[in-house]
């Protein structure tokens, strides 16, 4: 489907992450982690039955106790991440205790225990090293992150998507194998809408298009389980990875604190200007100022019953964008006086260029202003623990998220990427600003049951995840209305003999851009010295207000039993309902655009409805409400066949249907089979080593954005207006009585809405004449065989404990699709379906490939002897013809329903390096506690990302699609990115007033040596329309070929235009492969954290 | 242990019987109509004089549903008709916009069993075009413009019915048509395909002769379905078509459903 290019193409995102410095307060959730082990008798080396196990932490409430059974086995489900102690008790046996056991999140720690009989005597007991790390229970890769790593390695760079509430999105950029995408974090190869985001056993994707919801602060975080691959079938409906959050909670104790950050823009390093084209307008975008305060705490109501946890933190973020403008450089007359523009035009004189061949400018003074972009989040929790008794506890968190940008003569930022919703001001504030809105606000319940001395285990939970969101415009006027800017069409110039910036703006005396009052014929025939190419007047255009839903349940039962070795069963229902009720509309009811001639004015965006031929109805409001059901279930069994190893298998099972906006089916998924089957061995029996393989396929959850525009019964239809008046019509020309304080063009309001002014646009075979139908409102069709989007993956490797805490090893990764759900328009663009590229009805389009492979290498350290370590090193390869969810080529979000299979014409060249693909990625963490005395310490953290380039391409326009959606030699020709590096640190002192209390001061610094790596070279090779170049020589490469019919006598392969023409020289952009971005330059955020 | 058993295969046997009752099939296309003009072959039936003889001719569709309404309306436009109107002038004076150039008829949302949405109760499109007298040369001679005499034309469509499947949205049709010029009338079969995809290649002399291949794909081109080459429109490549002589267009070979069998 078309990109709706209502806010423009995102720029890059300067991938950023913030995290706060937590300090040690303890917290309890709903647990995921198993104490696990056997217990023998030192003596006889046979199993102990009937010892009593007892497991403690801060972060439990009241103590777990089991019985050991008759091989000696023990296991304590359920537990809450934190640092154990087990003591076990026998009779005629030594009590034995062991401290300092690290459980994370979703880990099962084995701890064998040898018994000393008590008729031992005169043998001195040792302390047996270490608590074992490995997790031997699980084939799942990723890594676990807490508070330790957050404390001492500067995480959440300033500058990227919800940096300044240092959202806990950011700490998945750790794992091995995940990047900062455009929207979010991709893991294994996959895009950032696929990953799967639990929060206290909640699911907070957002409804529409699959990216987190609720992005919460991490300060109100206890630990993050990021898994990028190999899960189990308790997880599901997610292509990408998993990232598992368990919030803080409160203790026996009061303990909180009360933090805040800054990231001062001016601290910002200078990052190289991007040499470019001369234009007229210029805007110089960069951080003003970033930071958050807030304070939370968690405490007993009733101790070891009920705990209670709270905590509300408000962020900021504003950006400068310093607009200027120029005129074109051209040379003197011999007497140092300019040339007017006529005598350009006529003696062909050339505007002066530098040595690249760009346009060069000069400043007008007096026209620099300054604007601001900003957005304002506050975040909140509040969160109940409650223990009935030792085997059951219920646990209820309400938090959310709300966040607001923009407001009246201010810019907005974009919600969904981070970014500033305009890269440079080409207009009046009023048709370019808006006002976003992004709340979340979620409820969760969760239940947590044992019975049979833990053998049995049932939790349930319960769920409802509400987003908000609006597009509306700067004066907060709301869409379907016809009051304030609301009521305002839009209007879009882009003559292509430009206009003047002076037909549009008071400029100051001395400037040389022709006036248009003045100069009617140089008006017609292309402004010399101000020309500017692309202008929007008028109102905001696009607006819309989103209501988003989900209600979701799942019960999961868990059953121990032996049978030739151990079995732990899990068998769960889950149940999700999703809604978005969108509502849309254009200010004043249409978009309009000037031609490309100048001489008329066409409504490129307009909601409504035809009744009768050249009879229509214009929709201020339209309204689309999709719905989705799924149902899923899942069986699964972890086996330890004769006690020596491990295999895990079992089957998924998920079922979605979407609906449309008549209530009726729209498409429906069915039959997603995930099985997954998966072996751990641990050659040290002793919980320090495994080696394992996984097979998994996973199945997508479908987000509604599909069932808004495919299902939605959107109407759109077009008119052309003439602009010059005659003796049968007034014309429409925006630009007469135009408001240049307000921005209003008050003809859209009135002349141009006088059907005299209309142009015949029908041909002999159109019923309706003077309009054009661009939105039918026919439903999508899908293919009756429609296959629901899947993926699958082996993974094997291998992790062995080198160091007390610290483990190494390997693994090597597989992922490719199955299935893909794409649409798909046989005629150029016309009608589309929905199916599978590749098969069914579609069987003669390409098929959808992705292929991911991976080794990597890595090494982890806990933080323990005061000093913690992280390395991996992923050398992977990312081919195909499909990225994802989003399109990276043009930032277009639409999941499965974006412009990758659209057009035949499109198709070629498509397979090759996605634009994801790394070879080499380099990750190292290292941090350490330096304690001074008994009340001062500092710590010290460093990391160091470094990672080999992705493709870049050479890419044409489209005549219907626009911009970048041609592929014109195959994907990956244009060579690679360089190198990126950086190197970010952290230092933080912390001085203990009393024993519960200290205060910590610490200071980030991201990209310390200001490398200005280049992160973006402009990969338009022309905005020219051009037929994908097709190869046939296989001695030569595309490039090599490929000419161009002007420039080589005798090419005969040459370029064309979409309509066979031959491609010209002059039409190559100047600007190709030149950079067009650089890496994030330093930055410095101060933290102050006071903790009780 | 029995107990576990019984728990473990009753609790699998009530997520087979949960996951068995979940297949829900795909939607119906609804009865969309394509946008643009249809490539229509007309078969004669039975008639006779030159109204009798015509190949075929362009017709355009456009449908019409208020949103939330039970059923819509679809106007049929033929080219001929359309033209004389709108490129040669020609002017009905009882309807000088040329309102009654369309056809309107009543369609349903969905298509019937035989996947088909039939268009009824279509009104007759029908013009009747005043004489246009000749243009005397003032310096003798020869008329400047002969003129034309009066013209009446008439397009009656019944049990007009649209193909509508997953594969084929609305893109073929088949119906009976009733065409008047004059004082001949003659009945037709027509069955239509969109895009029109022009099939005109040229002989030895530089004459346009039709050209079969350019209704078919040409794998070894690249090229996965038949395009034409002005609007760039691509036939499906699993309708079964063939190059009609008289029109230089590809039309359908078979009645509605012509598809190629798989």
């Amino acid at each position: 489907m078309r990109i709706n290019r209502n806010r423009g193409v995102a720029r890059i995102v300067r991938a950023s992450l913030l995290a706060g410095s937590l300090f040690g307060s303890a917290a309890l959730a709903q647990g995921t982690a198993v104490l696990t082990g056997t217990v023998n008798d030192a003596a006889t080396k046979q199993p102990v039955g009937d010892v009593v196990v007892t497991a403690t932490s801060p972060s439990l409430q009241g103590e777990q106790v089991v019985v050991t059974d008759d091989t000696g086995l023990y296991r304590i489900p359920n537990l809450p991440p934190g640092a154990y102690t087990i003591r076990l008790e026998k009779e005629a046996y030594k009590p034995f205790s062991r401290g300092d056991i690290n459980v994370r999140i979703d880990r099962t720690i084995r701890v064998n225990v040898e018994l000393l009989p008590e008729a031992l005597k005169g043998e001195e007991v040792v302390v047996v090293g270490r608590a074992p790390t490995i997790d031997i229970g699980s084939t799942s890769t990723g890594v676990s992150v807490g508070s330790e790593f957050i404390r001492n390695i500067a995480v959440a760079r300033p500058g990227g998507k919800n940096s300044a509430s240092r959202s806990f999105e950011s700490l998945a950029d750790i794992a091995p194998g995940a990047n900062a995408d455009l929207y979010g974090v991709s893991l294994n190869g996959t895009t950032s809408p696929e990953n799967n985001f639990v929060v206290d056993g909640l699911s907070v994707n957002d409804p529409a298009y699959g990216l987190l919801g609720t992005p919460l602060t991490v300060d109100f975080i206890q630990e993050v389980n990021v898994i990028s691959g190999a899960f189990m079938p308790e997880y599901g409906r997610a292509t990408g990875g998993i990232m598992n959050v368990v919030t803080k909670s409160g203790s026996n104790e009061f303990h909180g604190s009360v933090f805040g950050n800054i990231t001062p823009g001016a601290l910002e390093g200078e990052t190289p200007d991007i040499k470019r084209e001369g234009t007229v307008i210029a805007t110089k975008t960069t951080l003003w100022n970033q930071g958050d305060f807030g304070a939370e705490m968690g405490g007993p109501v009733l101790k070891d019953k009920l705990w209670f946890y709270a905590g509300f933190a408000p962020s900021f973020t504003r950006y400068r964008l310093l607009r200027s403008l120029n005129q074109i450089r051209y040379p003197t007359r011999p007497d140092g006086t300019n040339y007017t523009p006529q005598e350009i035009r006529s003696q062909g004189i050339q505007s002066v260029k530098d040595e690249t061949g760009f346009t060069l400018t000069d400043p007008i003074t007096g026209t620099e202003q300054s604007y601001f972009a900003d957005m304002r989040s506050f975040q909140y929790i509040g969160k109940l623990t409650y223990l009935l008794s030792a085997d059951h506890n219920l646990t209820l968190s309400v938090y959310g998220t709300p966040t607001t940008s923009g407001g009246q003569n201010r810019f907005g930022i974009d919600p969904q990427d981070g970014s500033v919703e305009v890269g440079n001001i080409v207009g009046h504030i009023a048709a370019l600003a808006h006002r976003y809105t992004a709340n979340a606000n979620d409820v969760s319940l969760k239940w947590s049951s044992s019975f049979m001395d833990k053998h049995a285990l049932l939790d349930i939970a319960l769920g409802w995840h509400h987003q908000d969101s609006g597009v509306a415009p700067m004066d907060g006027s709301r869409v379907g209305g016809t009051q304030g800017l609301a009521g305002n069409p839009g209007v879009i110039y882009r003559r292509t003999q430009a206009h003047s910036i002076a037909e549009f703006e008071d400029l100051p005396a001395g400037s040389l851009c022709e006036d248009a009052a003045t100069a009617a014929s140089t008006a017609v025939r292309g402004a010399k010295y101000c020309p500017v190419t692309n202008y929007r007047i008028g109102g905001p255009s696009y607006l819309d207000e989103a209501a988003l839903d989900r209600y979701q349940g799942k019960i999961v039962g868990t059953y121990l039993f032996s049978a030739v070795g151990h079995h732990e069963v899990k068998a769960g229902l889950d149940f999700e309902t999703m809604s978005y009720k969108h509502d849309k509309g254009y200010s004043g009811g249409y978009l309009l655009r000037e031609s490309t001639s100048g001489t008329n004015f066409a409504d490129i965006r307009q909601y409504g409805y035809v009744t009768e031929p050249d009879v229509t109805t214009q929709q201020l409001l339209a309204t689309a409400r999709s719905t989705s059901v799924t149902g899923g279930g899942f069986i699964q069994d972890s086996w330890k066949v004769l006690d020596l190893f491990a295999l895990n298998f079992g089957v998924r099972y998920d079922q979605q249907t979407i609906y449309g906006n008549n209530g009726g089916v729209g498409m429906a998924l069915n039959g997603q089979v995930s099985p997954r089957v998966g072996f751990v061995y641990d050659f040290t029996q002793q919980g320090r080593s495994k080696i394992f393989g996984n097979y998994a396929r996973f199945f997508e959850g479908v987000p509604l954005d599909v069932g808004d525009r495919s299902f939605g019964d959107e109407r759109q239809f077009m008119r052309i207006r003439f602009r010059s008046a005659t003796a049968s019509r007034k014309g429409c020309d925006p630009l007469k009585g135009y408001d240049r304080t307000t921005g209003e063009a008050p003809q859209t309001k009135n002349e141009c809405l006088d059907p005299n002014n209309y142009a015949t646009l029908g041909g002999s075979t159109d019923p309706s004449q003077l309009l054009f139908v661009t939105g039918g409102g026919d439903r999508t069709p899908v293919d009756p065989n429609l296959q629901p989007q899947s993926s699958d993956e082996i993974v094997v490797g291998g992790e062995y404990e080198v160091v007390p805490d610290g483990s190494a090893g390997i693994t090597y990764t597989k992922r490719y699709m199955v299935n893909v759900i794409e649409d798909m328009s046989r005629d150029e663009a016309n009608t589309y379906f929905i199916g599978n590229p590749g098969s069914g009805i579609a069987s003669d389009f390409p098929k959808a490939v992705r292929d991911y492979d991976a080794v990597t290498l890595f090494f982890t350290k806990a933080f323990s002897d005061n000093w913690l370590a992280q390395a991996s090193y992923t050398w992977s390869t990312l081919t195909g013809n499909y990225a994802g969810l989003f399109r990276p080529e043009t930032g277009q979000l639409d999941p499965n329903i974006n412009s990758d299979f659209d057009l035949i014409s499109l198709l070629d060249n498509r397979l090759g390096p996605l634009p994801g693909d790394r070879t080499h990625q380099i990750k190292v963490y290292g941090a350490k506690e330096f304690v001074l005395s008994g009340s001062m310490a500092f710590n010290l953290g460093l990391s160091y990302r470094g990672r080999s380039g992705t493709p870049l391409n050479y890419y044409a326009s489209h005549p219907i699609y626009g911009t970048d959606e041609v592929f014109v030699f195959p994907r990956g020709s244009g060579g690679r990115l360089p190198w990126r590096h950086d190197v970010d640190s952290h230092l933080g002192f912390t001085y203990k007033i009393t024993k519960e209390n200290a205060v910590t001061v610490s200071v980030d610094v991201f990209n310390l040596f200001n490398f200005a790596g280049v992160a973006g070279r402009d990969q338009r090779f022309t905005n020219s329309d051009l037929q994908p170049f097709v190869n046939k020589d296989p001695s030569k490469t595309p490039q090599e070929a490929a000419c161009i019919a002007g420039s080589d006598a005798k090419c005969a392969t040459p370029l064309v235009h979409t309509d066979g023409s031959p491609f010209e020289i002059s039409e190559i952009n100047p600007n190709f492969k030149n950079v067009s971005a650089y890496q994030a330059p330093r930055s410095v955020r101060f933290g102050a954290k006071v903790t009780f | 242990m029995k107990l576990r058993i019984i728990g473990i295969v009753a609790g699998l046997i009530g997520v087979a019987a949960y996951v068995g009752a979940c297949n829900v099939p795909q939607p119906s296309p609804g009865c969309p109509v394509g946008h643009g003009p249809y490539a229509v072959k007309f078969t004669k039936v039975t008639g006779t004089g030159p109204c009798s003889q015509i190949p075929g001719d362009l017709v355009g569709l456009e449908k019409y549903v208020v949103p939330g309404a039970a059923d819509g309306k679809v106007a049929i436009r033929v080219n001929t008709l359309g033209s004389l109107w709108a490129d040669v002038g020609r002017v009905d004076p009882a309807d000088p916009d040329g309102k009654k150039i369309n056809a309107l008829g009543k369609i349903g949302l969905e298509p019937g069993g035989d996947n088909f949405c039939p268009i009824t109760g279509v009104s007759a499109a029908e013009q009747a075009f005043e004489e246009i007298p000749a243009t005397p040369n003032p310096d003798g001679g020869a008329d400047l413009d002969p003129g034309a005499p009066a013209l009446s034309i008439k397009y009656q469509w019944k049990n007009f019915k649209v193909y509508a499947t997953a594969l084929a949205p609305g893109t073929q049709f088949a119906s009976d048509l009733t065409y008047t010029e004059d004082t001949c009338t003659a009945e037709y079969k027509a069955w239509g395909v969109w895009p029109p995809v022009a099939c005109a290649g040229e002989d030895a002399d530089g004459n346009p002769v039709p050209d079969e291949s350019l209704c078919h794909p040409n794998p070894d081109a690249g090229q996965r379905s038949a395009c034409d080459p002005n609007s760039g429109f691509c036939l499906n490549s699993d309708f079964d078509v063939t190059c009609d002589k008289d029109l230089m267009l590809c039309v359908l070979k078979q009645e509605p459903p012509s598809l190629l069998k798989k």
